[in-house]
């Protein structure tokens, strides 16, 4: 009897361990994103090439038409959309910046609970741009990151692209005085 | 039932911390927002009047009847809070966002299946049945507690869902104590919730200094957490309708 106590004791111990280092490492995640002061939120952004973003993302919605007037434009290869994002470094400051943003429209809901409608737009846009991020990592481990790499890169572009026109068009309605530190750090 | 000084200092300070903790609930508006974890607070404290009634008139008798009734809202009360806290955080509109169904549906019944696995395979060393099924009981109580605030911790997390200070001071302060409370069952279930066992008087004692300082903790934070109520002048409200609408539009283009 005793023996059984003790290895059930032991059973219960590992498992209460774990749960204790998962629950704490997201309890400081939670924590980060709800303590975060402007400073430190915009430390944690990474510099992103923003025009290359911008043509890679609305290169669907917009594609270049030629004319009689225009020389015809350069359409986007697999080539130029991956120098364009960087690779997958590119894709990683992608996904980092996305949860700077997630907790960019948090920082401002302190002031303004009703913000909340924007932060959740920004919170299901980087669920759509972390789903495709693991498409491309799972692409990586197969060894086929070229293959793939054009069609999931461009999705979370325009994802990433999409989470930052509507961080910016918040901050400039809600909180004015922080734009121009926005505009210039993404 | 003889009781030290120490016992009696606990169950005073108890009783005074579940009524500081009501009356900061009442005067900072959040009994009406959450209803469940101040009746879980009302229940406890009230509890503890009827506690102190039995062991000053020795109504031995009306204690061993109302056991089973207490313990059974006692527990109740502490998986609605659960639900409670997970209204907050994962419902919006009063519906529960679609992203989130499947893992949070699948992680909670993966903690049940657990919770309920351990608690058969527990063993005890408890002679008469009813102290098996309060043993049993308390442990898987304790154990899905723990489990069920975890998987609501690290499900919104990776969702990107923060917690908004009361219901995480609320959350965090109610692992902790079940947290504290399984490693307690434990003792207990060694124990076997005999009264003369050395251990047994550590494991209650534990127990209600966890919850003395969970108490301690709730009353804090309630008490500091910052004025969020400010809205959104209309204008500015009409101008976020127009970003969404804007932002709606681009996706559409994208699309």
């Amino acid at each position: 009897m005793r023996s059984y106590f003790g290895v059930f004791s032991a059973v219960v111990l590992v498992l209460m361990t774990a749960l204790l280092a998962v629950g704490i490492k997201a309890f400081r995640r939670q924590k980060r994103a709800r303590d975060s002061n402007w400073e430190e939120l915009m430390r944690r952004l990474v510099p992103v090439d923003r025009s290359a973003i911008k043509t890679v993302a609305l290169y669907r919605a917009h594609p270049p038409v030629e004319t009689a007037s225009a020389p015809p434009a350069k359409e986007l290869g697999k080539k130029d959309i991956w120098n364009l994002i960087g690779g997958m470094e590119g894709i990683r400051h992608i996904e980092n910046n996305s949860e700077v943003l997630i907790d960019m429209a948090l920082y401002l809901q302190h002031w303004y609970p009703d913000a909340g409608e924007i932060a959740e737009e920004l919170r299901l846009e980087a669920n759509r741009l972390k789903w495709h991020v693991k498409r491309l990592r799972e692409a990586e481990k197969n060894a086929c990151l070229e293959a793939h790499f054009h069609l999931y890169g461009r999705q979370a572009a325009e994802s990433y692209y999409l989470m930052v026109q509507k961080t910016i068009e918040l901050y400039r309605h809600a909180q004015a005085t922080l734009l121009g530190d926005l505009q210039a750090a993404i | 039932m003889p009781l030290s000084w120490f016992d009696l200092f606990l169950w005073v300070a108890g009783f005074a911390g579940e009524c500081m903790l009501l009356f900061i609930l009442w005067r900072r508006g959040q009994a009406a927002e959450y209803p469940l974890f101040s009746s879980f607070i009302f229940f406890n404290a009230l509890r503890t009047i009827f506690l102190a009634c039995v062991w000053r008139y020795s109504l031995v008798a009306l204690y061993k009847q109302a056991y089973w009734q207490l313990l059974f809202v006692d527990t109740a009360l502490q998986l609605a809070l659960v639900i409670e806290i997970a209204r907050k955080v994962f419902s919006r509109n009063g519906s529960w966002r679609p992203d989130i169904r499947g893992p949070l549906f699948v992680s909670t019944g993966a903690c049940f299946a657990i919770a309920i696995s351990l608690t058969c395979f527990q063993p005890t060393s408890a002679s008469y049945l009813p102290q098996k099924m309060i043993i049993k009981g308390n442990f898987l109580s304790a154990l899905l507690l723990t489990g069920l605030l975890v998987v609501m911790l690290v499900v919104s997390t990776r969702a990107g869902l923060n917690w908004k200070t009361p219901a995480a001071a609320i959350g965090i302060g109610m692992s902790v104590w079940s947290f504290l409370d399984v490693l307690v069952e434990l003792m207990n279930t060694s124990s076997g919730l005999n009264s003369h066992d050395h251990l047994n008087a550590v494991a209650q004692t534990a127990r209600k200094i966890s919850f003395l300082c969970c108490l301690g903790y709730w009353s804090y934070a309630l008490f500091h957490q910052k004025e969020n109520n400010r809205k959104l002048a209309p204008r500015r409200e009409g101008q976020v309708a127009a970003i969404t609408e804007l932002a709606s539009q681009t996706i559409r283009e994208l699309e």
